[in-house]
């Protein structure tokens, strides 16, 4: 051992034995602390005496190696010096009283005291007093454990007021020895990253209402299928109440495995791709069994280097709006099916009258199915072009009206025509614009034809009604007739008796009067009119009741009218009638009693003359009609006594006088029936002259001309068979 | 001048006889007249006419029986005979015709004088 370090163990003894004896005589020490270090002191001096021997020896050896620890010193604290004045943390370093012992360039700069300033002085010199006061109490209970509060984070007032958050550590200061004695500190403001630390943790945070308060479900899944971010709407969709719990787990725990391995393989899709994708799925997850419909859209996640690590997801809730649908395409099914087995056809047609749909009904009518009619027009399915015309117009004029009227339409099918009582109505969008025809029509053939066959039967039994009543007025006019065709004989005999009588009378008469009595000669004359007037009556009368027999024999018609125009010829003459007749020998005969059909005819040019009082033309005419377009009298029991195939010669004999008046057509048969005036006609020479043409299986019927320009009277005779 | 012919009129109408007779006496001729037709046979035995005028719808016998009694008389069998009667009508035509039925000439009673008359002549000159 050299002689320095021996005088420098001795000297570090001697200042061990000093500080020993200081301590020992400190007045805080108890007694036996005092006692051991004066030992030691002791102990220190003996060491000290025996080692003075070679103390010269290593003298200078130590004084070497002294100057070359002092520049090792130098140099570290040179180190330690810069270390302080540059590091931006702040330190200190305090004595047991928390006096600062040391205090680095950047803590007296933000304290803005100098350094030498701060020296000596504690926190109470400089904070309030409740810093102070709490630093105090850090640094003894530091003191008395020995242990440091390293890295936490408080709030420190600043020494020029203000405050900022510091990241500290505080320690206990030891001796060589191990000894504390004091403390020191290091502290960064970190006010800025916490700062910056809370600003993030507040977007953060936003961000996170703003995830759970969006409605659509919202996650982030890895490779592996887990669930990396969610949001609260997913948890709800998955049947869990915290996005938390959530996290990290996969689709397999809360949908089916079918379905999940199904989203992780899409995922997986996505993320290969790189591309986004949006589809509908429907899944039923596991906690309620409940089926959701989603509209999922997937989008690749990629970090900050561009690599994909997993995919975002959104899946839009569709569930209510799926069922609404649903509801919709139910209840439209419903409907669709109540229309399709209703047994009236129904349809709509737009505005430009295309179909827009049919019923079951409607298909099977016209043998086409729904989809070959819609798009298509009436024409085009009905076909019938004057059909689909009323069709048409029946819809335009729903359309023009704009509310439902019911029309009765008749379509043509191949196997007939069928009626329909047809309901159509306007039909509305949302906002109330009429876009289409609705109509249900109602087949009504089958009522229709009922109807018919009712009012066919109505009108036969009123027809046969009114047959009845008229033959039995017809019964009793025959009665009536009868009684006077019985009557008439001998009617006529004692009329005519008395009437001869009295012209014997008059012819007496006559004569006696004297030559020169005019008056009397004028009032015999008149008589002798009257005579003649109650001769023709009953003549008349004698007529009709007459021998029914007849002389029927072939003759040909335009004989019968030349031989009868012969008898009227000076009186139509004298009328200034001229008569139009011309012969048709080409006409077959008829079986005619020739002075009977005489007599008829005569009677009807006599009636059309007179008809006819300042002149005219008499027209008469002869053809051959068929039986069934003869033209009767209402009763005629001619009708049924024709035969099919018989063949009628009608005679017709048209004046250009005055007609006849309406209501007097349905008398001019009644005997005694006369519009001529009194002495010109008897009453009796239609009713004779009817009763010799239905004797010869004939009629007489008289009219008036359409033109009311005259009568015409029409005689028709059976024509002989070929 | 020449002997006037003689006419029985046998029908029951009195006076229709009597205008009728008288007529026929104012215009020459003889005039008897029967009202009661079961007399006429018997009145015309005693009268002889040149001419019966008969009518036909008498009581008790009516004209048709009548002459069948007269020509079933020799006296009278050739006596010419002409039926009044109002049961004829006169013809429209030919108001004086004789009117042919039964073999026996018709004239209608309502016929006028001349009428009558010349029906007379015509029988009377059949004679």
């Amino acid at each position: 051992m050299s002689v320095g370090r021996e005088r420098l163990y001795s000297m570090m003894a001697a200042a061990v034995a000093l500080l020993v004896v200081v301590l020992a005589i400190a007045p805080d020490a108890s007694e036996w602390f005092r006692w051991i270090c004066l030992g030691l002191a002791l102990v220190t001096l003996m060491l000290m005496v025996s080692t003075t021997g070679s103390a010269r020896v290593e003298l200078y050896e130590s004084q070497v190696k002294l100057r070359q620890t002092r520049r090792e010193r130098d140099e570290i604290e040179r180190y330690f010096r810069a270390l302080m004045d540059s590091l931006p943390a702040w330190i200190y370093f305090k004595d047991r009283e928390s006096k600062f012992i040391q205090v680095n360039k950047a803590l007296a700069d933000y304290s803005g005291i100098p350094a030498a300033g701060m020296i000596g002085k504690s926190d109470a010199d400089f904070l309030d007093k409740e810093s102070a006061g709490k630093n105090r109490s850090d640094e003894i209970r530091i003191l008395a454990s020995g242990e440091g509060r390293e890295r936490f984070i408080e709030r420190e007032s600043l020494p020029g007021g203000g405050d900022a958050w510091v990241l500290t550590s505080k320690l206990p200061l030891r001796d060589r020895q191990g000894r504390i004695i004091g403390t020191f500190g290091v502290s960064s403001n970190i006010t800025e990253m916490v700062e910056g630390q809370r600003t993030l943790e507040k977007e953060r945070n936003m961000l996170r209402t703003l995830l759970d308060s969006i409605p659509d479900s919202i996650y982030i899944r890895n490779w592996e299928g887990q669930y990396l971010v969610v949001n609260r709407a997913l948890a709800e969709l998955v049947g869990s109440s915290d996005p938390a719990e959530v996290t990290g787990k996969t689709p397999f725990d809360y949908f089916p495995a079918e379905a999940a391995k199904q989203f992780i393989e899409e995922d997986a899709g996505v993320m290969e791709a790189g591309d986004s994708v949006i589809k509908p799925n429907a899944v039923v997850r596991k906690s309620d069994g409940d089926l959701r419909h989603l509209l999922t859209t997937k989008v690749p996640m990629r970090d900050s280097e561009g690599n994909v690590f997993g995919i975002l997801g959104i899946n839009r809730d569709v569930t209510e709006h799926e069922r609404a649908r649903e509801a919709v395409k139910q209840t439209e099914h419903r409907m669709q099916e109540i229309v399709d087995n209703s047994p009236q056809p129904m349809y709509a047609k737009s505005v430009t009258g295309h179909y827009l749909m049919v019923n079951r009904r409607y298909e099977d009518l016209f043998g086409m199915k729904s989809e070959d009619i819609v798009g298509k027009t009436d024409l085009e399915v009905i076909g019938d072009e004057q059909v689909v015309k009323r069709l048409q117009k029946n819809d335009r004029l729903v359309l023009h009206r704009g509310e439902p009227v019911q029309f009765e339409e008749t379509i043509r099918f191949p196997d007939g025509e069928r009626s329909y009582v047809s309901v159509k109505f306007p039909m509305r969008d949302l906002d109330g614009e009429i876009y289409a025809v609705g109509g249900i029509s109602t087949d009504i053939t089958a009522r229709k034809e009922a109807e018919q066959a009712l009012q066919d039967l109505n009108q036969e039994l009123m027809q046969t009604h009114e047959n009845l009543t008229q033959a039995h007025e017809q019964l009793i006019q025959a009665e009536k007739m009868e009684s006077v065709g019985r009557l008439a004989a001998g009617v006529a005999h004692e009329v005519k008796n008395p009437l001869a009588m009295i012209g014997m009378g008059l012819e007496l008469l006559a004569r006696r009067l004297p030559a020169d009595d005019e008056k009397g000669k004028e009032t015999i004359a008149r008589m002798k009119r009257g005579i003649d007037r109650a001769k023709k009556i009953v003549r008349g009368l004698v007529d009709y009741s007459s021998d029914r027999r007849m002389e029927l024999r072939s003759i040909r018609p335009d004989r019968l009218v030349t031989d009868a125009l012969e008898l009227v010829e000076y009186e139509l003459n004298q009328a200034g009638i001229r008569a139009d007749f011309v012969p048709d020998s080409e006409l077959p005969s008829v079986q005619a009693d020739q002075t009977k059909i005489e007599q008829v005819l005569v009677n009807l040019f006599i009636n059309a003359m007179h008809s006819m009082e300042a002149g005219g033309v008499l027209v008469i005419r002869t053809e051959l009609l068929n039986a069934e377009n003869v033209p009767y009298n209402e009763g005629s029991r001619l009708r049924d006594r024709t035969r099919e195939g018989d063949r009628m010669v009608m005679i017709t004999v048209t004046d250009t006088g005055m007609g006849v008046p309406e209501d007097v057509l349905s008398k001019l048969f009644d005997p005694f029936f006369t519009t001529k005036p009194t002495g010109k006609g008897t009453g009796l020479g239609l009713t004779v002259a009817r009763k010799i043409a239905e004797l010869h299986g004939g009629e007489l019927v008289l009219a008036n001309r359409k033109d009311r320009s005259g009568a015409i009277a029409s005689l028709t005779l059976r024509a002989d068979r070929l | 001048m020449t002997k006037k012919p003689k006419v029985l009129l046998i029908d029951d109408e009195v006076d229709f006889t009597e205008l009728l007779a008288e007529n026929l006496e104012d215009s020459g001729y003889v005039v008897r007249q029967v009202n009661d037709p079961t007399k006429a046979l018997a009145a015309a035995r005693s009268f002889l006419p040149d001419i019966c005028v008969i009518d036909l719808v008498m009581p008790r016998m009516d004209g048709g029986d009548v002459v069948t009694a007269l020509k079933g008389d020799i006296s009278l069998s050739n006596t010419p005979v002409l039926m009044l009667t109002a049961l004829v009508e006169e013809s429209p035509d030919d108001p004086g015709e004789l009117q042919m039925k039964g073999g026996l000439p018709f004239i209608s009673k309502t016929s006028a004088l001349e009428v009558i008359i010349n029906g007379i002549k015509t029988q009377l000159g059949q004679r």
